[in-house]
């Protein structure tokens, strides 16, 4: 009986631990788990997968583990039904996450940031400037917030030929995790007037699958 | 269905952590919608209660909560209490901790239990290394975000405690500003604006010394006949 109260107290702590970070959206590294249970291995492995379940009873919350390493991120399973459901922070941040994931995925390969900043400096946001809407560093937030999350990838160029060092940005896995690429095309192609069938490539990569369909014929 | 309506409203409280009834209204409405469940607009109380059952096991409610000052009512997303995790938000630094700490202790000892935007930027006793660490731009964002958060409010250009820290912090208040903040006598929850007893000074919810009025017409605290105004 005090092991299953313990047990129970070390699942609640792990699992309040995990709601408190679930804000800030930064991966949870295993360590800071086990942290927790006074560095029991065997603890964390054994409350572990009851916080799991838990956390998709009750909050409709998945906690994965980051494919190849040792950190876990946390997202809704649920599509919000408005934005009313987020903070401003929130709202803003999806925004603008959208705006460079649909490029990104328009683009279907890794951009340059110098060209992302381009396309942005196009929308009017200017990443060295204070936007009236987006707020803050914008720098700051798409190459080290964004990249520590896990919505983007920033890595530097491999190529040889470069003289001076470039970074190259893509979708990371928290994005394809809570922005399921179909949908940003969908979305996407409706802003533009268009059908997602248009951009075949890009359709056949990521919706063809759903359908069963055959995939379409590149012109 | 329902799981899933209660599991959204649920992430929205977690997102927002203290919502308005108007916030309340423009959540719901949607949600209401997607899940084509109207019912749930005009059963909010219900839908609380239902969530509350499946929280309880993780130390966690969502609470309803008047605020004195406002007189507004609030749903709160809170801890039902302390664990060694809930001080653990790695996303904050030791500066932003300390500042939490310092700002909530010196709101806790003003009479009315606010402070200026003047003293947020200057809060006295704040070590060194924590006063090079914040920016005047790092404590508006903070300080924005805490009062989005539901901890802070903001009247009269002054900052005063919000509904979430009357729900979270109220024991935390307690025991360690014990002179300064205690309990309503008549429903022994914290009690920090509301109204005093002309003769003894003893605070009390306005509500509560309402009801207890009905009955009776003395303090309860120093038994003397009430004679503070109730509005």
């Amino acid at each position: 009986m005090e092991d299953e109260e313990k047990l129970s107290q070390c699942r609640n702590a792990l699992l309040v631990f995990v709601i408190n970070n679930i804000e800030n959206k930064l991966p949870i590294k295993e360590e800071e788990m086990r942290e927790i249970l006074g560095k029991d291995k065997a603890l964390l492995k054994e409350c572990l997968p009851s916080v799991i379940q838990t956390l998709k009873k009750v909050y409709g919350i998945v906690l994965q583990r980051v494919p190849d390493t040792r950190k876990y991120i946390c997202y809704s399973q649920l599509s919000a039904s408005s934005t009313a459901e987020y903070d401003l922070e929130q709202i803003r941040h999806l925004t603008l996450l959208f705006v460079i994931l649909s490029y990104l995925l328009m683009k279907d390969c890794r951009v340059d940031e110098d060209q992302l900043f381009n396309f942005l400096k196009g929308l009017r946001i200017d990443i060295d400037e204070e936007h009236t809407y987006f707020t803050g560093n914008l720098r700051k937030l798409i190459c080290e917030t964004f990249v520590k999350q896990l919505y983007l990838k920033r890595e530097k160029s491999d190529s040889e030929t470069d003289m001076e060092t470039r970074y190259l940005f893509s979708w990371g896995y928290r994005a394809t995790m809570e922005f399921p690429p179909k949908d940003v095309l969908q979305q996407t192609a409706g802003i533009l007037g268009k059908e997602a069938r248009d951009f075949v490539s890009i359709y056949n990569k990521y919706c063809s699958n759903d359908n069963n369909e055959e995939p379409m014929a590149v012109d | 269905m329902r799981r899933e309506v209660k599991k959204l409203f649920l992430q929205a409280c977690m997102n927002h952590g203290s919502l308005s009834l108007e916030q309340i209204s423009e959540i719901l409405e949607p949600i209401s919608q997607s899940y084509d469940d109207a019912a749930i607009l005009g059963d909010v109380k219900n839908l609380v209660k239902e969530i509350n059952s499946d929280l309880k096991e993780c130390n966690q409610e969502l609470k309803f909560v008047k605020h004195p000052l406002l007189g507004k009512e609030y749903l709160v997303f809170g801890l039902t209490f302390e664990t060694p995790a809930s001080k653990l938000q790695h996303h904050y630094r030791e500066a932003d901790q300390l500042y939490f700490a310092k700002l909530v202790e010196t709101m806790a000892v003003q009479e009315d239990y606010g402070i200026s935007w003047v003293d947020m930027y200057n809060l006295p006793n704040l070590p060194q290394t924590v006063k090079k660490d914040l920016t005047k731009r790092r404590v508006q964002d903070l300080i924005t975000k805490w009062t989005q958060q539901g901890y802070f409010l903001e009247k009269d250009d002054k900052l005063f405690f919000g509904p979430r820290m009357l729900v979270e912090y109220a024991s935390h208040l307690k025991t360690h500003f014990s002179d300064y903040i205690k309990d309503c006598p008549l429903c022994k929850n914290v009690v920090l604006w509301d109204i005093k007893c002309d003769r003894c000074e003893i605070k009390v919810h306005k509500e509560c010394i309402r009801t207890f009025l009905k009955r009776k017409s003395n303090c309860p605290s120093c038994k003397q006949v009430w004679t503070t105004p109730l509005n």
